[in-house]
């Protein structure tokens, strides 16, 4: 892998027990993640696209082939390596934000920090900056049940961003929200990208097509990278 | 932000929860404390004898081990004790039973404790007197009688009280308060007045009561006296005293009653706490699935359950311990009277944390086995 990739999946492949049967949630699939690009992943719902990125989030092992972020593969390293890996070079958006329920906006983001064991003046400062950045400073306060869908991804980006992950990965970020929601967070993502991160939405959202800057097409399991043009005639 | 922060957070936001917790923790803690409140007076009441007398050692006849059950001595023992080296002072004491009878007619069993006068080295201890002074037992039938046994005893003990003691005329000079006994209420006098209204010859004594020259070590007073005497068993105050309760506790239903009754409060504080704490796990499983996904190892999770399960045990101790002392205030007027060590309460505390912990296994097992990836399902 080059130094430009920040992450590779190489010929890996996803299969489940499901009784004697074994079902293949992903065939055998190569694509690379280059650093400061958005990258969809489309598809329709049990494609396999959030198996491409449960593997691209260190979250499960491939049955078969490999995957490697940041130089380290997946198959060399423990399960605590691998919260290691999540927690330093990894940021998680998910489709419902998955807030921790009793904590404030502010102590959302802090958990990564806390996890790092960064010192709690600096961890307050950096968590404050990244909810600045999303523009949730002055909700910082309220625990997720008192904000709404939008400001709630707000705030998980900024929790998905706090600790300078390197790749972002979002599941369906924008399903739950509404049209005014959707072009802020995608802004907002868009401007990770361009400081230097890599991010990688799993959706089946077609307005989301603009922002990208490569997109892969899954089905049945099946991985293939489709040129935007392509997908607009469609 | 701490763990603890973190930790209270999550006990703070399902309060339904956590109250459930926190009663089962006080509900555990509350019966234990007032299990070993209601023992720990049982107990006191198994040695009043010894509690309430100025000795280093008792010498009692050598098949008795329980201070409620002493066989016969000669009087001529008491010369023998106090030729032992070592040995300051010896008092002779004579314990007796009676039926006291009341001038409305009432009676009851009573348990005379005679002395010599004018130092009553068995009892009553001064401090120990509500009414009337020590002296007071010199005079003419006198005999004390304690404020908490004033409805057994025909509903006065106060000074002038006027009773029968097995047919013979008896005056309550003294009124104690706490010194009860265990079984029959306890009337000091004098030995001679013991003898008198319990028809004990004078040649007849109970106990010799010893107290030790200064510097002398106490136990080899007591191999000394065991080594030469024949006959009689010296014991150490506190070692009667272990002996007796160990002898009551191994021959009555008490020590069976009251550990089962804390062993259920164990197990029951035990399901409750641990039940409920896994069914808030249950409802927290996405957070803690989120937890893994962002990063956080097992180890983490851990902490902050062990945390909470922490925190439960201190608020539910706390509360447990102010009702305990409530109860104990309360029923300290009607007699009851106990205290719980601060090795005690250390050890209910020590008690109340590992049920807390180790309840929270349940929810431990549960989360471990939740997945990060199932954040994306």
């Amino acid at each position: 892998m080059t130094k430009s990739y920040i992450a590779e999946v190489k010929s890996a492949s996803k299969q489940y027990m499901s009784g004697d049967n074994t079902i293949t949630a992903l065939h055998p699939t190569s694509i690379k993640l280059k650093k400061g690009e958005m990258v969809l992943l489309l598809g329709p719902s049990g494609s396999g696209k959030t198996t491409l990125l449960s593997l691209l989030g260190c979250v499960i092992y491939p049955s078969a082939g490999d995957v490697i972020i940041k130089n380290q593969h997946l198959n060399n390293l423990k399960d605590r390596e691998l919260s290691d890996l999540r927690l330093r070079e990894i940021g998680f958006v998910f489709q419902n934000y998955n807030l921790i329920a009793p904590l404030t906006a502010l102590e959302n983001v802090l958990i990564p920090l806390q996890l790092m064991k960064i010192s709690k003046a600096k961890a307050r400062e950096k968590a404050i900056a990244a909810l600045d950045s999303v523009g949730m400073l002055d909700r910082m306060n309220n625990i997720p049940k008192k904000l709404s869908g939008g400001q709630q991804q707000r705030v998980a980006i900024a929790r998905s961003l706090v600790n300078d992950p390197s790749l972002i990965l979002c599941d369906e970020p924008t399903a739950s929200l509404d049209p005014k929601s959707v072009s802020y967070i995608m802004e907002r993502l868009k401007s990770l990208v361009t400081d230097g991160r890599t991010v990688v939405i799993v959706t089946h959202d077609l307005r989301l097509i603009p922002y990208a800057d490569r997109i892969y097409e899954v089905d049945n399991g099946h991985v293939k990278e489709t040129k935007k043009e392509e997908l607009k005639t469609h | 932000m701490s763990i603890l922060k973190t930790a209270f957070q999550f006990i703070r936001f399902d309060k339904a929860k956590s109250i459930g917790v926190t009663i089962g923790i006080v509900i555990s803690t509350f019966l234990i404390g007032q299990q070993l409140g209601i023992l720990n007076f049982l107990t006191g009441l198994m040695v009043t004898t010894a509690t309430n007398a100025d000795a280093q050692i008792w010498v009692i006849d050598s098949s008795s081990k329980d201070i409620n059950q002493l066989g016969k001595l000669d009087i001529k023992k008491m010369n023998e004790v106090l030729s032992i080296t070592g040995v300051k002072e010896a008092y002779p004491i004579v314990i007796a039973g009676g039926s006291a009878t009341y001038k409305n007619g009432a009676t009851a069993g009573l348990l005379l404790i005679g002395s010599d006068s004018p130092t009553f080295p068995a009892g009553p201890k001064p401090k120990n007197i509500k009414k009337g002074e020590i002296s007071d037992l010199q005079k003419d039938l006198a005999i004390s009688s304690d404020f908490f046994d004033t409805e057994t005893l025909g509903g006065s003990t106060t000074p002038g009280t006027m009773l029968e003691i097995n047919g013979k005329r008896a005056v309550i000079e003294v009124q104690t308060k706490g010194v009860r006994g265990f079984g029959a209420p306890i009337a000091y006098t004098t030995i001679e007045r013991a003898r008198y209204f319990g028809g004990i010859p004078s040649t007849i004594i109970n106990a010799v009561l010893v107290n030790c020259k200064k510097g002398i070590v106490v136990e080899d007073v007591v191999s000394n006296i065991n080594r030469t005497l024949s006959g009689v068993c010296a014991w150490r105050a506190d070692d009667l005293k272990d002996s007796t309760i160990a002898v009551v506790l191994g021959s009555s239903g008490i020590a069976v009653s009251t550990g089962s009754l804390i062993i259920f409060a164990l197990i029951s504080g035990f399901f409750i706490i641990g039940l409920t704490l896994y069914s808030s796990a249950l409802d927290r499983l996405r957070d803690y699935g989120t937890l893994k996904a962002i990063g956080a190892k097992n180890g983490y999770i851990r902490k902050l359950i062990l945390t909470q399960a922490l925190l439960f045990a201190l608020v539910g101790f706390v509360l447990a311990y102010i009702l305990i002392e409530l109860f104990r205030i309360g029923v300290a007027k009607t007699g009851l009277i106990f205290n719980l060590s601060p090795l005690t309460l250390f050890g209910m505390f020590v008690v109340i944390v590992l049920i807390s912990a180790g309840s929270s296994a349940f929810a431990l097992k549960r989360i471990k086995s939740v997945e990060p990836a199932s954040v994306f399902r």
